[in-house]
């Protein structure tokens, strides 16, 4: 309380006229008062008391009648406007004006697949199941024909078989009883020619060229005499280039 | 597709007419050396003395027997390996040949082996000799049933 009254007296001190006012509270209704209010509102308030005698909302006569010219005659004035403005700026895109350059003559569009010139159209050549298999048919052929020609090629070429070795053996003996039969041993020997005999004896594992010099050196009277070996360096090549053997 | 086939059968065709041609130089290989078997056959039978029978047991044996000699003289192998296979071979066959000829025979058989064959060796020096000393004599030119002697 004490603080009320320094307050008081601080405020007496800058304004009397506020001091002077009684410390109430203003704010206080009668009792009941938020009771009744609601009734007494509604009866207030009426649309006159709101909005008066006069209606607001109303239009003038016929204004909805002429609503579209007036629209419509509003556009126009701001087209000219735009127009004016345009040409004013730029006579280039005025003489242009606001015609439609998307338009197309008349019919345009029906005769259009006639005036439209054809363009020459590739062959299709149907990929039919058939002609697949076909394909495929010929390739195991030739496969096929490739494959059996080099087994029996190298079936020939390879190995004889027993029968054939028999064959060839019974015909082998018939020709040898026939060089008996006729004694042609040493006439025949000499049609034998000199690549068969070489050929023959390679066959059989012999080193030609070792027997020529073996036959050659077996008869030792043909050999060079040892002082000849002394007196020419070279007196072995010249008798081995004498028996052919160099 | 077309050129397809006809390329493959142009491929194949070459092939064929390769192989053909290997086929038949073969065969030409094969009767000469076929001459030169007839001889040895003629040669054996004739030192052997062999019959018709023991010739028709003997001769199936002697190619089965020169069938594997042919085959190690065909491998590469070291020459001393290929000297002791070949005399495996001989001995493995050694048996057969005294079954067929007797033991004496069949030592023979061996001996006069090496012989054809040095006969072989003796004709073909004996060819060469008679070439070069043709050569000798006619200046090198090439004479009648004669070669130019390799150089």
């Amino acid at each position: 309380m004490k603080l009320s009254e320094d307050i008081l007296n601080e405020l007496k001190t800058i304004s009397k006229v506020v001091s002077d006012v009684p410390y109430l509270n203003v704010f206080t209704v009668n009792a009941n008062y938020f009771s009744g209010i609601n009734d007494e509102l509604k009866a207030r308030i009426t649309v006159d008391a709101l909005y008066g005698s006069q209606n607001n909302f109303a239009v003038p006569t016929g204004y909805f009648e002429t609503l579209s010219f007036n629209i419509l005659q509003r556009i126009k004035e701001e087209e000219n406007e735009v127009f004016t403005e345009t040409k004013e700026h730029s006579a280039l895109i005025t003489s242009i004006g606001n015609k439609n350059i998307y338009t197309a003559p008349k019919h345009y569009f029906e005769e259009l697949s006639f005036t439209t010139e054809e363009k020459p159209v590739a062959k299709v050549i149907k990929m039919s199941s058939a002609r697949g298999v076909f394909k495929y048919a010929v390739a195991a052929v030739v496969t096929g024909l490739i494959g059996i020609g080099i087994i029996n090629i190298q079936d020939r070429s390879d190995e004889k078989l027993p029968d054939e070795v028999s064959i060839q053996t019974a015909a082998t003996i018939s020709s040898a009883n026939d060089i008996l039969k006729t004694g042609t041993f040493d006439k025949e020997l000499e049609t034998v020619s000199d690549n068969d005999i070489v050929q023959y004896l390679q066959q059989g594992g012999q080193d030609v060229n070792a027997a020529l010099v073996a036959a050659s050196t077996d008869d030792v009277t043909t050999l060079p005499e040892p002082a000849e070996y002394l007196l020419d360096e070279n007196a072995l090549d010249n008798y081995l280039k004498e028996k052919n053997l160099n | 597709m077309k050129k397809f086939i006809l390329y493959i059968s142009f491929v194949f065709a070459i092939f064929n007419a390769s192989a053909q041609a290997d086929v038949r130089g073969m065969e030409q290989n094969s009767k000469k050396e076929e001459k030169i078997k007839a001889l040895y056959v003629a040669y054996i039978s004739q030192q052997l003395s062999l019959t018709a029978d023991e010739a028709q047991k003997f001769w199936p044996v002697h190619a089965q027997y020169e069938a594997e000699l042919k085959n190690i003289n065909q491998d590469n192998t070291a020459e001393l390996d290929r000297q002791q296979a070949v005399l495996n071979v001989k001995k493995k066959y050694q048996g057969n040949f005294n079954r067929i000829l007797g033991t004496e025979r069949s030592n023979n058989f061996y001996r006069q082996d090496a012989e054809f064959r040095k006969k072989l060796v003796e004709r073909l020096k004996q060819m060469r000799q008679q070439r070069q000393n043709n050569n000798n004599n006619g200046g090198g030119r090439l004479q009648r049933g004669g070669r130019p002697r390799p150089q």
